[in-house]
């Protein structure tokens, strides 16, 4: 007999026997039992559930569920987490994107010339994240020129240098040309990394080769040539760096300049031998040598947080837009240079995000410039300011802005900072694709319909171009807005000597000035709106205010006559672009009389191209503390925006967007959630 | 019993039982209730529980022991105790599965008691002579039915709880994994085993 079927035997005489032997009991037993009963019955003390027949585990059992769920969820919250603060493959953190974002800011800010000497090598480059590679498709989708403004500052197709060295590659993106010397010691938090870079064959085409510079006979569509020259022109070879006199017409350094820690030593970059030294700089720079100091700004630390969190709220917060820099010295440079928009994926991204999925983008995802792009460009609404902003046209806008203190009423504190600042707007409405392009998607969609007629096509479309030169009279700093301020202040290190720094930015200025480019103001390209925005200091005593009456002879390149004389109609920048069909540059004044005293009174495609930067930073671009953002000022600025351009579907976009993240990031921070 | 398997035949041993458990079931609720009212002190919810259970539990021990009196005596200790430990009644099994496991270990204890009856000498044999069949005399003649009594209560503990209350304690494989704290696979092992040293028992005849 198998096993099976004697264990079957066995189970049947067991079955059988319960059948037999179970039996009725004794009629008795019910009453000797029921006598048995207490009088006093003491049921259950616990708690019995009516689920408790046999249903759920054992105690010890529902301890181990209980503890393996806690482990499940408390792991899926550390990945999700996880994938918040780090990107996914080919989407860098800004932190760790160093090469690819770096010149990004340099081509939104005229600083940045300077600082590409020892700011960006391609050789030290690797490859560009999987968003810049998108937009550099999309790029190439629409006839631009490059993804962001540091293609702008590429030099013309096919113009090469090959005798430009590498310059150091500064390991992080936020790093930018700095006011302390070279030889300043880095902050603790700070780690200076500046790493020399070979030029490699091939990979030529840096930006310094190609940075729009000026010889070194001051070619300049503005005759901006001193301005040209402190930039790019260094000292001559042979001629001792120290040996370059300070530009001549230049306006001193404005008072009180040496107290700003985030000014741009550009004239030091450049080789201004009397340049003022910040007073706060441990050690002053040596005059025998032109000096770049580069110093890495890192995304503060939770640490930080916490001692930010008690700081008094006029301070600007650790790591937002307002503490971190980038101010341009007039007197040193007063040209910048932007490129067109190009793409949007950051911003389709975020709002895909947002909308749909639900959830807060990563901040590595999140790009001013798409923002901007997406939102700010091309709206129209009532003409405001001085610019039609017909196609082909530039679209120049002015905001007045007035800093936390005197905002006053209906003022709106952008940025909390003690000084009083201003928000400029330019636009540059591309001219209308032709049919051609349009119809193989060459081109971008054009904001309104163009009366210009339509341009060739041309394979080679002329490279956009256009320049915000700053009236060094009126305007006493400038930094982009609309861009990431991914440059940082690098300081030399161990590893990267202040003499390598002199040395890299004297190269650079040497090749810039045997390479001249065209014309700073070229044609603008085909595809959407060129919108940079900037925070200008003015001089002191300059107040459009109480400025004079208009005098027509207010010229940028003119130094003031006396702080606070400045007529209503001085210029405080000039846009220079170029027209279309080869026409020759041209040049939009923006006046003290276009600046606005208070937000309201903004240009409406002003205003919505300030809330998509104040959007991006709230969804922390570039390490901004998403603690600190007003999402409800945020939403009542757009709510307010929206009603006054109910037709315009990118306001009305903004506020969905502003109310949906808001909602989640007060989820978010609801749950104690604290960026790593 | 055709291809039935031992658990089938285990659920289906007795009719009562089988009617008891789809009863039980089906009066969880019920149950709930009535625990509800023992624990507020109400005496007529006890004699409502002991009239549900006490048939079970009679026909476990009659199966175990063999015996209507013993059983019924041994029904009687087991609510005995029953009404004295309800206060720590934990409630994570049905009030029968609580109650059959009270009865088991009542049979057990009386296995393991001291045989309180001295045997008289041999004088005295002749005079009073008791009709009932010794204990040896039992074994002798034992039938099947106590042979295979005899069997399960020589099994290992685990193994002679396992078959007692799937065959004759009216209990499930879930309900005993839940009360012995381990998974049905487990019990359906210990289950296979009992059944093989059941097997190897009765073919080795009456020890």
């Amino acid at each position: 007999m198998s096993s099976r079927s004697k264990e079957r035997e066995v189970a049947a005489r067991l079955a059988r026997h319960a059948r037999e032997e179970g039996g009725e009991p004794p009629p008795e037993l019910l009453a000797r039992l029921e006598g048995d009963i207490p009088e006093t019955i003491s049921g259950p003390l616990r708690r019995l559930e009516p689920a408790h027949a046999g249903a759920g585990p054992a105690a010890s059992r529902r301890w181990l569920l209980a503890a393996s769920l806690a482990v499940m969820v408390g792991a899926g919250v550390l990945a999700h987490r996880l994938f918040e603060t780090v990107p996914p493959p080919g989407m860098k953190q800004p932190d760790q994107a160093a090469p690819p974002a770096a010149p990004s800011a340099a081509a939104w800010s005229g600083s940045e010339k300077g600082a590409v000497p020892a700011g960006a090598g391609p050789a030290a480059q690797p490859q560009p994240p999987r968003l810049e590679r998108q937009q550099a498709a999309a790029a190439a989708a629409t006839g631009s020129s490059g993804v962001d403004g540091r293609h702008f500052l590429e030099g013309p197709p096919g113009g090469s240098n090959p005798g430009v060295p590498a310059a150091a590659a500064p390991s992080s993106p936020r790093e930018e040309v700095a006011s302390q010397p070279v030889a300043a010691p880095a902050p603790v938090k700070q780690k200076a990394q500046v790493a020399a870079a070979e030029p490699k064959p091939g990979r030529e085409r840096t930006r310094q080769q190609s940075a729009p510079a000026a010889p070194a006979g001051g070619v300049n569509v503005g005759g901006n040539e001193a301005g040209r020259q402190s930039l790019y022109a260094g000292p001559p070879v042979g001629q001792p760096a120290g040996a370059v006199p300070a530009a001549g017409g230049q306006p001193a350094a404005p008072p009180g300049a040496g107290e700003r820690k985030d000014a741009v030593a550009v004239e030091q970059a450049a080789g201004f031998a009397e340049a003022p030294a910040p007073p706060a700089a441990p050690a002053p720079p040596p005059a025998s040598a032109p000096k770049i100091a580069l110093q890495e700004t890192r995304r503060p630390q939770a640490k930080a947080l916490g001692a930010a969190a008690a700081r008094p709220p006029s301070a600007p917060p650790p790591g937002s837009f307002a503490s971190r820099g980038g101010f341009v010295e007039t007197a040193a440079l007063r040209t910048s240079v932007f490129g067109p928009g190009a793409g949007t994926p950051s911003y389709d991204m975020t709002r895909h995000f947002v909308l749909d999925l639900g959830k807060l983008p990563s901040p590595g995802l999140v790009r001013v410039e798409d923002f901007v792009n997406a939102l700010g460009g091309g709206v129209s609404d009532t003409p405001a300011g001085n610019g039609p902003g017909a196609p082909g046209t530039a679209s120049v806008r002015a905001l007045g802005y007035l800093s936390a203190g005197s905002a006053g009423e209906g003022g709106h504190a952008a940025f909390p900072s003690p000084r009083r600042t201003y928000l400029l707007r330019f636009e540059l409405r591309p001219p209308a694709a032709p049919a051609a392009a349009r119809n193989t998607g060459n081109a971008a969609a054009s904001g309104s319909a163009s009366p210009v007629p339509p341009t060739p096509m041309s394979l080679a479309p002329p490279a956009p171009r256009a320049e915000v030169e700053f009236n060094p009279a009126v305007v006493a700093r400038y930094r982009v807005v609309s861009a990431d301020l991914r440059l940082g202040p690098v300081t030399a290190t161990a590893e990267r000597p202040a003499e390598q720094l002199s040395a890299a930015a004297d190269e650079f200025a040497r090749s810039a000035s045997v390479n001249p480019v065209a014309p700073a103001a070229a044609a603008a390209p085909y595809g959407g709106a060129m919108v940079a925005l900037y925070e200008v200091e003015l001089q002191p005593g300059v107040d459009p205010g109480q400025a004079s009456q208009p005098r027509p002879s207010g010229r940028p390149g003119r130094p003031a006559a006396a702080a606070g004389s400045a007529s209503l109609a001085a210029p405080v920048a000039t846009l220079r672009y170029a027209g279309s069909g080869g026409q020759s540059p041209r040049g939009q004044d923006l006046r003290l009389s276009d600046l606005r005293q208070s937000w309201q009174a903004a240009p409406a495609e002003l205003r919505l191209s300030y809330l998509a930067v104040e959007l991006a930073e709230a969804l922390g671009v570039q390490g901004a503390r998403q603690e600190h953002a007003d999402w409800q000022g945020l939403l009542r600025r757009a709510r307010a925006l929206a009603a006054d351009l109910p037709d315009e579907r990118r306001a009305r976009e903004l506020v969905r967007l502003v109310e949906r993240a808001a909602a989640l990031a007060k989820l978010r921070d609801g749950a104690g959630r604290q960026e790593p | 019993m055709g291809k039935m398997g031992v658990i089938e035949m285990a659920a289906g041993s007795s009719l009562l039982g089988g009617e008891s458990r789809r009863l039980a079931k089906g009066s969880e609720a019920q149950e709930a209730e009535l625990l509800a009212a023992l624990a507020a002190g109400d005496r007529a919810a006890a004699e409502r529980l002991l009239e549900r259970t006490y048939r079970g539990v009679f026909a476990l021990l009659r199966r175990l022991c063999g015996d209507s009196d013993l059983a019924a005596d041994l029904t009687q200790e087991t609510y005995r105790k029953a009404w004295t430990a309800l206060p720590g009644f934990n409630g994570q099994s049905l009030v029968s599965t609580w109650l059959a496991r009270i009865a088991y270990n009542s049979y057990l204890n009386h296995l393991r008691r001291p045989h309180r009856l001295v045997p008289l000498e041999g004088k005295h044999e002749a005079l009073v002579r008791d009709p009932a069949p010794t204990v040896d005399e039992t074994i002798a003649k034992a039938s099947d039915a106590d042979r295979l009594r005899r069997a399960v209560v020589a099994l290992p503990e685990e193994l002679r709880h396992t078959v007692t209350a799937l065959f004759w304690g009216e209990r499930s494989v879930r309900e005993l994994a839940l009360e012995e704290g381990i998974t049905g696979p487990a019990v359906r092992k210990r289950l296979k085993r009992a059944l093989q040293a059941l097997g190897r028992a009765l073919e080795e005849g009456p020890r």
